[in-house]
């Protein structure tokens, strides 16, 4: 299953990953439909920002990271071979979720939905890191040797932030600005019968001092808009160290009025050394 | 940037809608029903669904608050539209919606077990509104009815996202000038996210041209005068809106405004819901 929300943990096994979350304001840390999972050997990760008007969206963004951090085989390949054959299991699995709760005689009448709110929607963002490793991607080419393969795959706002200290080049994908962010957003559908939106894949090569962060919509948004105003307080990611610095951040930026009062999820990825 | 507040539980919404119930709803509207009922419909569909939206299918979150109110039932009278257990109250809470409905109707619905068979669930409709049609079209009444809610409401919710006021109607108000005098007060109303948003829906049975979101006053017939009182007090649509009602194939223009005009069923249940989902985002 995906973390749970408000914590930090880290795998020392490949790469160093910590995940925090945080609810909106007033909401119990239970009500959070974000979701971030990783593999066990850490060459994983990926982040699920279920759609809070939608129906069970936290099982869902559940079963999205869990299904892309476990899948057997290499799952940015089977999701660009055929994303809906991918998805297929576990839309399945959230049917008989959403089916038991529908057609129990003691559910109330918001439990099963209506015929327009009877699925759940979740943008998704998943990281690969390539070193050989059975669930990473295949080994790349690359001119350097120091360099490494990633792939990332990724629908609707909820974004992967590649950081290069050696050239203090900072790239987003796949929404690229601030402006980009809008109040309606492509999603991953727990259910087969709706058209879906096919993700987009990007590969590229990192190094070992790069770092990586997965985040949803409100702050990687924040983060873009600080990037467009030539501001590095954006910086302060690369220095978290614990679930309370983060919601402290959250927090301050809460109050500032310059985060989105949102469901907010960051996974930090510092590749082996 | 106004009307950018996410709607949760430390920040919640507010709807208001405003029915008017003249005696001339009491006519034909759609194909089945009056325009009072057709409303009434409407507005115990917008509800439910406002009410689903508060919800992930498990925890209901009282991250809205909805007043109905209803005008021209009774003289001059604009008065709370909730009957039963909400009878007194001007305000509803989401938990107070879900338990206090007047009746439940169910629709049995198909849908799929996944493996290639359909299952049937209850798809079950809370009735918190009837339909009503009796006297005249007190709007004026209804606005200020609506300003004193709203006003007392953002005390207490001064972060929220602000509310939103939805009047339907089939006619004219009877005291234009003191309609529009109170309709502007109310619109004066804000949150620390915007200022009070008014929309208005316009119905109408027959098979004449609607105008669907106009952004400028030529788009309003110049001998209407109904009309362009109308488009003058409904409110701008924030840019949140103006995404929901492109979402929904509206095509509105920059500037468009919160108002329909002859809207036939479809489109007066595509204003409401822009009105009301907007500030849901997704």
């Amino acid at each position: 299953m995906g973390e749970t929300c408000d914590t930090a943990m880290h795998d020392s096994r490949r790469h160093d990953i910590s995940i925090f979350s945080v609810p909106k304001i007033g909401e119990a840390d239970s009500s959070n439909q974000d979701s971030c999972d990783r593999s066990s050997s850490g060459h994983r990760i990926a982040v699920a920002d279920g759609a809070g008007s939608s129906l069970y969206p936290r099982q869902w963004a559940d079963r999205l990271v869990t299904h892309f951090c476990q899948f057997p085989n290499h799952p940015i390949e089977a999701l660009e071979t055929d994303d809906a054959e991918w998805l297929r299991p576990i839309q399945e699995s959230w049917r008989q979720y959403y089916l038991a709760k529908a057609q129990s005689p003691k559910r109330k009448w918001w439990e099963a939905g209506s015929s327009t709110k009877d699925h759940a929607s979740a943008t998704f963002v998943g990281l690969c890191l390539g070193e050989g490793q059975s669930d990473s991607p295949s080994e790349g080419s690359s001119d350097s040797p120091s360099e490494s393969q990633y792939e990332a795959i990724a629908l609707g706002d909820s974004c992967l932030f590649h950081w290069q200290p050696e050239t203090q080049s900072l790239q987003s994908f796949p929404v690229q600005t601030a402006q980009d962010f809008k109040s309606t957003t492509p999603c991953l559908e727990s259910l087969p019968e709706y058209n879906h939106y096919s993700p987009q894949i990007y590969r590229g090569f990192y190094q070992k001092q790069d770092i990586f962060w997965l985040a949803t919509d409100a702050i990687a948004q924040w983060i873009l808009t600080e990037v467009g105003n030539s501001s590095i307080e954006w910086r302060v990611i690369l220095d978290l160290n614990d679930h309370a610095q983060f919601r402290q951040l959250i927090n301050r930026l809460r109050q500032e009025k310059r985060i989105k009062n949102d469901d907010t999820t960051l996974a930090l990825v510092r590749p082996c050394s | 940037m106004p009307y950018n507040q996410e709607i949760s539980r430390a920040t919640p919404g507010y709807i208001v809608l405003l029915i008017d119930q003249s005696f001339s709803m009491d006519y034909a509207f759609g194909e089945h029903g009056t325009r009072a009922e057709e409303c009434a419909k409407a507005v115990n569909r917008v509800i439910r669904e406002t009410v689903l939206a508060c919800t992930d299918g498990e925890e209901i979150k009282n991250s809205c608050d909805i007043s109905v109110i209803g005008y021209g039932k009774f003289r001059d009278n604009a008065d709370n539209a909730f009957s039963g257990e909400l009878a007194s109250k001007s305000v509803a809470t989401i938990q107070e919606l879900t338990e206090n409905c007047l009746r439940i109707e169910s629709i049995k619905r198909k849908v799929s077990d996944g493996a290639g068979g359909l299952v049937e669930i209850d798809d079950q409709f809370p009735i918190w509104i009837e339909p009503a049609a009796g006297g005249s079209t007190p709007m004026a009444a209804a606005f200020t009815m609506a300003s004193d809610l709203v006003q007392k409401w953002i005390e207490d919710h001064k972060g929220s996202f602000p509310p939103v006021v939805i009047n339907i109607t089939d006619g004219e108000a009877n005291t234009p000038k003191s309609a529009e005098i109170a309709a502007n007060v109310l619109k004066s109303l804000n949150t620390d996210d915007g200022k009070t948003l008014l929309l208005n829906a316009h119905i109408a049975g027959g098979n004449e041209a609607e105008i669907v979101l106009p952004a400028a006053p030529e788009q309003i017939p110049s001998n209407d005068n109904n009309a362009q009182f109308l488009f003058e007090i409904s409110s701008e649509l924030p840019p949140v809106m103006l995404e929901r009602a492109s979402a929904a194939g509206l095509d509105p223009t920059p500037h468009a405004k919160g108002f329909v005009y002859k809207a036939k069923v479809e489109t007066m249940i595509q204003l409401l819901e822009i009105g009301t989902k907007a500030e849901f985002r997704r």
